[in-house]
């Protein structure tokens, strides 16, 4: 119970925060990039779930992102639907592809199962690309129409913000749930030790497939929200450099933490915004920045800061020497 | 939000045409007809050559694989630094064509060597996954570092014995399709050799087969990773810089390649350098004929064929070593 | 009525390429027994319990559980079958707490699925009490209610994390427990803590098939003695009379320096 409190109180720390995070910034440029951050953090929760909990990797999950971002694209833009209506078949579409692609993928392991991902990654990226008379190829489809709660339409960055940031909340929520759970546990287990679960009853191969499809969804949760936020999608956003770098988030701001997947998707955002003005400089950093960190802080950001902020307490002058 | 992939087109080496004229020009393309013997003939040709290619970069990620269990995704950088090296010298500095292809090994060779030094070793005990990120910033690193270097656009080099193309039974072979099978060719014999007959070669393969018992016997493990990178690294960079004149030298041609080159590898087995050739070759035929068929699809080809084999055989097929 | 065969192997044969581990064996366990599987080094002990557990299929033969063909079945289902095990290799899921790792034990207990985890329904938390408080009875059982519930699997000691196992196997409240050389690493003092252990775990109704090297252990505890030698049943009856069968005198003088 203990436990439950001080979760709750920590989701409910920053969900103040970032409640009040548009009245600190001023920007219109900051709310869109912090609503960016907010996207990407969910597709990081998804990963870090299947990656730091369920020790699963996919090298591909840009796809699902796209297959979300197009579906919403193009039920609301060529067909006319709702785009509420949009969002939740890009949520089924992303859970649905998952379904279809995990079974055969997850029987594979290691990097087996990280080519799998990425080729499978790869091809969606042909598909967006090619499928023109659906996806309008590398023209890409505009005008996509906004989210309106209650007649209003959500088009400013402020709402887009709010709409983004209660997503991740509730996907922040969701998660830490799962992971403190029944669910959460056997996934964990099949991490661990992939026999002992089995033979304590867990099905590893439906957990796997089930934390693969709950990855997709939101995934493909994302790409609608992108879909609407930026009210144009591309085949190119969504391709293998994406995908690496949604890893990179993952596994920078720590695999095995929920608050990782906030961290590692700030910084890398952020990051990639600052690089952007060095232009030429900014892809040498980004690479060297990036190997530095896996090689010495290999457990995430998050992790690192935490090893490292013990270490500095247990150095503080007036302590005796031994111990450190 | 993220940088684009290019789908891009630094792989393709000749496109899909109907015969030669009698001239020498070059022969009408097509797409999406029936092909004929001498246009299958010509893809075959193409195929081959562009399969070559592919299993020199297979080789150095089984030679890396075998020898650490990371598979290298910086692979592709070391073609892509080949080329433009080899470009630099002989267009910039006019080296002959020889010294700048030997310039092009060395260079990249020490890449190797040094990348291995800086990002693998002290890295060394970490997970799968940390390992792929290094190797995938190390890519991006050298990526960044070459287009700053090269520029962003594509450099041609010059073939290495003219352009004239010679007809074949009706299919059109340029000199450099012949120079590049050749001295792969020659590649593989070398290593072969090289593992057969040397110390040095077969300390490799023992350290690859069961690392410990190699230690045991005095073989210095992280030595022969250390060659093992410096090899890959030739490999790759030869590859590159006799590939160039054909599909030209470019800051990001090491993405696609570097990740065809795996999927060959991938086709013929994992950690068996025969298979990663065989493989290499396999997918380079597979893809000219495809392309030839559905150029638009040529891409997915070699993505498609992998996922065909991770699904149905994961080991590939010569492959040995079990999960 | 007449006495339950809680485990039935029949002419079971399972091979490796060229080599048979397990060449038709065949044995039985009833309800309530202590039995121990014994023999020298390669006998095929582990591949037996591999086999009963589902980690390896059959090539021949049959197995049953509570008169239930249980052969080909997924690990998983036969543990719902209520077969569970320790491992002689510790494989306990070192990234989760001790409790966890026990709770992980009972997952058949209870049936919450994705969604009403991540709702934290009424039912998936009232299940989640009862875990919690099964797993901390498994745990006071075989002595690990000392070690704090949250502590890291991995920061426990070797003794302790086989004994964490042993709970983890309980949770599962099991009808036939596989007990994978326990013994193995253990002080003197800790086996006969083992000892009282396993005859406690027998009270509680659950039937205890052990493979062990410690031979005073197993003549101890044990009802019933199988032993292997190179895959083929060589000897089966009480410890005492298996003690002095001069086949299994042979098969281990044969092994020993």
């Amino acid at each position: 119970m203990k436990r439950e409190l001080k979760r709750y109180q920590a989701i409910g720390l920053v969900a103040m925060a970032a409640i009040a995070l548009p009245r600190a910034m001023s920007a219109d440029y900051q709310l869109h990039l912090a609503a960016i951050i907010g996207i990407n953090t969910i597709i990081v929760l998804g990963l870090n779930l299947l990656m730091g909990y369920a020790g699963q990797v996919s090298l591909g999950q840009a796809a699902f992102v796209g297959i979300g971002a197009y579906a919403s694209a193009i039920l609301t833009v060529k067909v006319g639907l709702s785009p509420w209506l949009g969002m939740a078949a890009a949520v089924a579409l992303g859970a649905l592809t998952a379904a279809i692609v995990g079974v055969p993928l997850l029987k594979l392991r290691g990097h087996y199962l990280a080519m799998g991902t990425l080729g499978f990654g790869m091809i969606v990226h042909i598909v967006l690309v090619q499928w023109d008379k659906l996806t309008d190829g590398t023209v890409g489809i505009m005008g996509i129409p906004p989210l309106s709660a209650a007649g209003v339409a959500l088009e400013s960055a402020p709402s887009m913000y709010y709409l983004v940031a209660l997503c991740v909340i509730v996907s922040t929520a969701l998660a830490s749930n799962i992971i403190d759970s029944r669910v959460g546990r056997a996934m964990r287990a099949v991490h661990g030790s992939e026999v002992a679960a089995e033979t304590s009853g867990v099905d590893t191969a439906r957990y796997k497939l089930q934390v693969f499809i709950l990855s997709g969804a939101l995934a493909g949760l994302a790409g609608s929200l992108y879909a609407h936020h930026v009210t144009y999608v591309h085949p190119d956003t969504f391709g293998f450099a994406y995908s690496i770098q949604l890893v990179v988030m993952a596994v920078l701001g720590g695999m095995t933490s929920i608050w990782g997947a906030v961290v590692g998707a700030a910084a890398v955002t952020i990051i990639s915004e600052e690089l952007r003005q060095y232009q030429e400089y900014s892809t040498i950093l980004f690479g060297a920045v990036l190997m530095a960190v896996m090689i010495f802080m290999p457990g995430g950001i998050w992790r690192g800061a935490g090893d490292l902020y013990r270490r500095l307490r247990r150095m503080r002058p007036g302590r005796a020497r031994a111990g450190v | 939000m993220g940088r684009s992939s290019k789908v891009g087109d630094a792989a393709s080496l000749t496109p899909p045409r109907g015969p030669a004229g009698a001239n020498g020009e070059p022969g009408e393309i097509r797409s999406g007809m029936a092909p004929s013997v001498s246009s299958l003939l010509q893809y075959l040709v193409s195929g081959v050559t562009l399969g070559s290619i592919y299993g020199m970069i297979a080789l150095g990620f089984t030679l890396i694989y075998n020898s650490t269990g990371v598979v290298n995704f910086a692979q592709g950088e070391f073609v892509a630094y080949g080329a433009l090296v080899a470009i630099s010298c002989s267009t910039t500095l006019g080296l002959p064509m020889p010294l700048a292809v030997l310039a092009a090994l060395v260079a990249v060779t020490a890449l190797g060597a040094v990348l291995e030094r800086l990002a693998i070793r002290p890295a060394r005990g970490s997970s799968v996954i940390t390992l792929i990120i290094i190797t995938i910033g190390a890519s991006i690193l050298l990526r960044g570092i070459a287009m700053k270097l090269w520029g962003p656009d594509a450099l041609p080099m010059r073939h290495f014995s003219g352009e004239t193309p010679m007809g074949f039974a009706g299919a059109s072979v340029l000199p450099q399709h012949l120079w590049v099978m050749g001295i792969v060719l020659t590649t593989m014999i070398a290593l072969w050799l090289l593992g057969e007959r040397t110390q040095v070669g077969k300390a490799m393969r023992a350290c690859a087969a069961d690392r410990e018992a190699a230690q045991l016997v005095g073989i210095p493990a992280s030595r022969m990773v250390m060659l093992s990178f410096a090899l890959s690294g030739m490999l790759g960079g030869l590859a590159g810089a006799i590939v160039a004149p054909l599909a030209m030298g470019q800051f990001d041609m090491g993405i696609m390649l570097g990740l065809k080159g795996f999927a060959a590898a991938i086709l013929g087995g994992i950690g068996n350098p025969v298979g990663a050739v065989l493989g290499g070759v396999l997918l380079g035929v597979l893809e000219s004929v495809g392309a030839g068929v559905r150029s638009e699809f040529k891409d997915a080809i070699a993505f498609g064929v992998m996922l065909l084999v991770l699904l149905a055989k994961p080991t590939g097929l010569l492959g040995r070593r079990a999960q | 009525m007449a006495d339950q065969q809680v485990l039935e192997l029949n002419e079971v044969v399972k091979r490796f390429g060229g080599l048979t581990a397990v060449d038709h064996v065949g044995f039985s366990v009833r309800k309530g027994q202590i039995k121990a599987l014994i023999g020298p080094n390669g006998a095929g002990k582990t591949t037996v319990f591999n086999l009963v557990t589902g980690v390896y299929g059959l090539d021949d033969g049959e197995i049953r559980l509570a008169g239930a063909r249980a052969n080909g079945l997924p690990s998983h289902r036969i543990a719902s079958l209520g077969v569970a095990r320790t491992f002689q290799q510790v494989e306990l899921f070192a990234n989760m707490s001790v409790l966890e790792n026990v709770m992980v034990g009972a997952h058949r207990q209870s049936n919450s699925g994705l969604v009403s985890c991540a709702l934290r329904s009424r039912r998936m938390r009232a299940q989640e009490g009862r875990l919690a408080e099964r797993a901390r009875d498994c745990l006071k059982l075989v002595g690990l209610d000392v070690v704090a519930p949250g502590a890291e699997a991995r920061s426990l000691s070797f003794g302790q994390q086989r004994l964490l196992e042993v709970a983890r196997a309980l949770a599962a409240d099991p009808m036939l427990l596989l007990l994978d050389e326990p013994a193995a690493g253990l002080s003197s003092a800790e086996s006969a803590r083992l000892g009282e252990l396993v005859e406690r775990i027998r009270e509680l109704g659950v039937t205890v098939l052990v493979v062990d090297h410690d031979m005073d252990l197993v003549m101890r505890i044990s009802d019933e003695v199988v032993v292997l030698d190179h895959g083929v049943k060589i000897a089966e009856g009480s410890p005492r009379a298996v003690q002095r069968d001069p086949k299994v005198i042979a098969a281990y003088l044969g092994e020993e320096i």
